[in-house]
């Protein structure tokens, strides 16, 4: 019996003082989390609308979209992030289009955890930059070799999976919102 | 000065004696994970020297007050909090760094280094062997990821740290990158560690 009580007594001190512990950790650190959540959302939005000088938080249907304004605080484009199963967990990417909806400015992988070396080069400029003034009036395709249209990209040697993964979730959402526009 | 010897002794085996990963072979699954670029290797590296030491330190303090049927699951509340605040200091003042581990920090929780150090040393020796102990095993674990990560990295990516290392006509051996580079990498280390050591008793036989 005492023996029984010492032991339940000392798991739940250590547990006690591990949760209070934790939450003292939590409460510190969680403005500067935030702010680097927040900072990060910012400059993607500004990396994937060049042109951007501020932006707005609104929805287009269910969607929620960034729109972004020049210097003369014209309407100069659209930013949104765009999530989907990649080859391994979940990739999380921010896209930019033109404000007429016609072509792809800039895309940006904000997360993924593909294969290190071999998926995980979807977040490499090389693979971020074929999206650049990708045509929208068909869908993006991915092809192994040079693309030869203006709606192709290059596959990743070795991970086509996830850039195939990253191709076709930037297609459904666009998709998405040309319809609910 | 007999008392730093033992000091020095406690320390210095995790480098080589009983290296973590060459010798005792405990701690694998991040070794294999994380090894494919010499940058994840060393950060999952310091990460994990920091976690144990922390807990060896604590654990051997309290090590007469935990009763010993409850030793294991103290011991995973007390390493998964100093996990679990590695990460969060890690998101707040590292993002970069932190992004780029991903899932793996809290996996530190797991790796059997830690827990093992616990059971083998820090339960049962004074607070300042158990300091020596987590450091020279830290170390040695952060050296051997190193050591792996490096061919691995070498080898299927022709880069060091990120750097341009091979040149000319070189085809990166992807395979090197993948699951079964790292346990071909891991088995020749493995070898070559046999080796030497097999070569150094050998020659202290004929010396005698």
């Amino acid at each position: 019996m005492k023996q029984s009580f010492k032991m339940i007594f000392s798991l739940c001190l250590i547990a006690v003082v591990s949760a209070v512990v934790l939450a003292k950790v939590y409460q510190i650190t969680q403005p500067a989390i935030t702010a680097n959540e927040k900072k990060a959302t910012e400059v993607a939005v500004y990396k994937v609308v060049s042109a951007a000088n501020s932006y707005k938080e609104a929805k287009i249907g269910e969607i929620d979209i960034f729109k972004c304004y020049d210097e003369n605080n014209k309407l100069c484009g659209f930013a949104f992030t765009v999530e989907g199963v990649g080859y391994q967990d979940l990739i999380k990417v921010m896209v930019g289009v033109s404000a007429d909806f016609n072509k792809i400015l800039a895309i940006e992988v904000l997360e993924n955890s593909e294969t290190p070396g071999l998926g995980n080069k979807i977040e490499t400029p090389w693979f971020e930059n074929q999206f650049q003034n990708l045509d929208l009036q068909n869908k993006i395709t991915v092809v192994k070799g040079v693309p030869q249209k203006n709606s192709e990209i290059q596959a990743i040697t070795g991970a086509t999976i996830s850039s195939e993964a990253v191709v076709d979730i930037v297609n459904n959402k666009i998709e998405e919102l040309k319809k609910s526009k | 000065m007999r008392k730093i010897n033992v000091l020095f002794s406690d320390f210095i085996k995790g480098l080589w004696q009983e290296n973590p990963i060459f010798r005792l072979l405990i701690g694998m699954c991040p070794t294999l994970a994380v090894t494919s670029q010499v940058k994840n290797g060393l950060a999952m590296g310091l990460a994990t020297t920091f976690t144990l030491l922390a807990s060896s330190t604590i654990i051997s303090i309290f090590r007469n007050f935990i009763p010993k049927e409850v030793r294991i699951p103290s011991y995973i509340v007390i390493i998964a909090t100093f996990v679990t605040i590695v990460s969060l200091f890690l998101k707040a003042n590292f993002p970069e760094i932190s992004k780029e581990l991903g899932p793996y920090v809290p996996l530190i929780i797991v790796n059997c280094l830690i827990l093992g150090r616990q059971e083998a040393f820090a339960s049962k020796n004074p607070t300042h062997r158990a300091i020596a102990d987590a450091l020279g095993m830290g170390i040695g674990f952060t050296l051997s990821l190193i050591a792996l990560s490096s061919v691995r990295e070498v080898l299927g990516m022709g880069t060091l740290l990120g750097h341009q290392v091979i040149f000319g006509n070189f085809r990166p051996w992807i395979i090197m990158l993948t699951p079964p580079g790292a346990f071909l990498t891991l088995g020749l280390l493995l070898g070559l560690v046999n080796i030497i050591n097999k070569a150094v008793k050998n020659r202290k036989k004929k010396k005698q």
